[in-house]
């Protein structure tokens, strides 16, 4: 699945930061095979150097097993999609406009084929997302090489 | 020379400009804060008939002259149902005695299975919460048909073996949960659907007596997608209110709008669709007002606008998500204005989520639908299609057509 821009973990939460604290969002990234525990990683350092508020980070497994709904204390949500589970997907479409009713954002992180799966099956969720990006891991080298 | 800048000097913050045009422009924000902010554009007719008035003036209109009435709204997603759906309500708060409810849907049901029985059972909870609200302290009748219907939907726990004289007791009896028939949401009512009704008209009757006018608007059940469900999560609960002198409005799906069995149109009073709006300023300046009601005119050209609007395709919501992934593509350019790149980049954005899962199949459809205007709503490919919104129904002059979401399109054109 290609076309997607590219975006870093600051420039996303920048981003969100600029649309304010309050205003509800939901984002879905798409990150490279065996990437996800790095961009997770960049995005809560983001998350909380540039928003300052705490952060709750989960994966669509521990989230059902939990069989919890989202906790309401923090206003940032991050959700690692990993593994395609289509009843979740299915809740999550039919439940998308109440997903951040409380006007907290939400992002979910997914691998190239499974972001692709959740875009054709939860038409409800992909027209609320206020964006699709391919998320990569900040480059900390400065461009330079070792 | 360069200007000296010393502690004192404003510092020019780009965000001031940014962050209030996506406030208002966000497409998933509270419709609430949207209706106090004035955001909200109201449509000046039918969208299908420009003769006519508009849906919320129309089912407004038919809940205060006909009790009981029962309408239905049907579109895609991102059409602007909710909005009309509000608009409706407040329209209905012109009459002091109006008691209108709005429910969403997934209050009582998780839309896994259908649940007859669980519609009603939410209404009549919210209606004596209502009375409560209003009047105060509750007929005996009333409390009694409450009681009765949460611990029917909700079930009830008791203790056995517990000494209730009062003494302490180191023996506190067994704890008994009697299941309701409905979870926190409403779990299995079917089969006593009638008992429910009949409770729900014992809530209802103070309000009638009083002379309120009730009409309940249930917003979300759009979102079942398959007619199929629709039907028996509706039919029965419709069915045991008609007669209660309770006007009820419904979001139904798309699809049933298509649907051969015609259970909308043969069913409800009242049916309205709303389209995808109509993208030409000759026809409508609608999308245009949208826009300039949000800011986008402060920010970017009339071109740039006209631009956003045309490749929408007409969808409300994708207008409001170009609109602010344009103004964040600008943003991020450190650029204090949106042009056309930015509203291109936008553009492409959108298009790239609606090629997302689209297969040999569904790319066979498009080029026909795109070569010769060909669309069997019969078949199922083309009615994914269509609930996907990559392909998108437009009324005018009262003809139906189909046409392939533009942003869509122009990701498919030959480079």
């Amino acid at each position: 699945m290609t076309g997607f821009d590219p975006i870093t973990p600051f420039t996303l939460i920048r981003g969100i930061g600029l649309a304010g604290p309050t205003n509800p969002a939901i984002y879905l990234l798409i990150c490279g095979q065996g990437t996800a525990d790095g961009v997770e990683n960049d995005l809560l350092g983001e998350i909380r150097a540039q928003l300052g508020d705490p952060v709750q980070a989960e994966t669509v497994s521990e989230l059902l097993s939990r069989s919890l709904p989202f906790s309401r204390d923090s206003s940032t949500r991050l959700i690692r999609i990993d593994r395609w589970l289509p009843d979740l997907v299915d809740s999550l479409d039919k439940h998308s406009a109440l997903l951040v009713q409380d006007g907290s954002q939400l992002l979910f992180l997914a691998e190239e084929q499974t972001a692709e799966q959740l875009l054709k099956a939860a038409p409800n969720l992909r027209n609320r997302l206020a964006g699709v990006f391919h998320i990569e891991p900040e480059d900390l080298s400065g461009g330079g090489t070792v | 020379m360069d200007p000296i800048q010393t502690p004192e000097t404003p510092v020019f913050d780009r965000r001031l400009i940014y962050r209030p045009f996506l406030e208002r422009l966000n497409p998933i924000a509270s419709i609430g804060t949207v209706v106090r902010q004035g955001l909200i554009v109201t449509p000046g007719n039918d969208p299908r008939d420009p003769a006519q008035p508009p849906i919320h003036e129309a089912f407004a209109s038919a809940a205060e002259i006909q009790p009981g009435v029962q309408m239905a709204l049907v579109g895609g997603i991102g059409s602007g149902k909710t909005t009309e759906l509000l608009l409706t309500r407040e329209r209905l708060k012109r009459y002091p005695d109006a008691v209108n409810l709005l429910i969403e849907a997934a209050e009582f049901t998780d839309f896994s299975q259908a649940n007859p029985g669980a519609m009603l059972a939410a209404i009549g909870l919210r209606l004596f919460a209502r009375y409560c609200e209003n009047f105060g302290e509750p007929p005996e009748e009333m409390a009694a048909a409450y009681k009765r219907l949460r611990e029917l939907g909700l079930g009830k726990t008791e203790w056995y073996g517990h000494d209730y004289s009062g003494e302490p007791s180191d023996d506190y009896g067994t704890r008994v949960d009697v299941p309701g028939l409905m979870k926190p949401r409403f779990a299995e009512l079917k089969g006593e659907v009638g008992k429910v009704a009949d409770l729900l008209g014992a809530i209802a009757l103070p309000f009638l007596e009083h002379g309120n006018q009730v009409t309940v608007i249930v917003d979300g059940l759009d979102r079942l997608i398959d007619p199929a469900r629709f039907r028996e999560l509706a039919e029965q609960d419709l069915r045991a209110v008609r007669g209660m002198k309770v006007s009820v409005i419904l979001a139904a799906p798309l699809l049933l709008w298509y649907d051969r069995g015609r259970f909308l149109q043969d069913y409800f009073d009242i049916v309205k669709h709303i389209p995808a709006a109509s993208v030409d300023p000759k026809e409508s300046t609608f999308l245009r007002e949208i826009l300039k009601r949000r800011g986008a005119g402060d920010l970017m050209s009339a071109a740039s606008v006209n631009e956003i609007c045309q490749f929408s395709g007409g969808v409300l919501r994708d207008l409001l998500s170009l609109a602010q992934a344009a103004a964040q593509n600008a943003y991020r350019e450190a650029e204090d204005r949106i042009t056309r790149k930015h509203v291109q980049a936008a553009i492409r954005q959108l298009g790239n989520r609606y090629l997302a899962g689209i297969g040999g199949a569904e790319r066979y459809r498009i080029r026909r639908l795109q070569e010769d205007s060909r669309f069997d709503i019969e078949d199922s490919n083309s009615r994914q299609l269509l609930v996907n919104r990559q392909v998108l129904e437009y009324s005018k002059k009262g003809r139906d057509y189909f046409r392939v979401h533009p942003a869509l399109a122009k990701l498919l054109a030959p480079a």
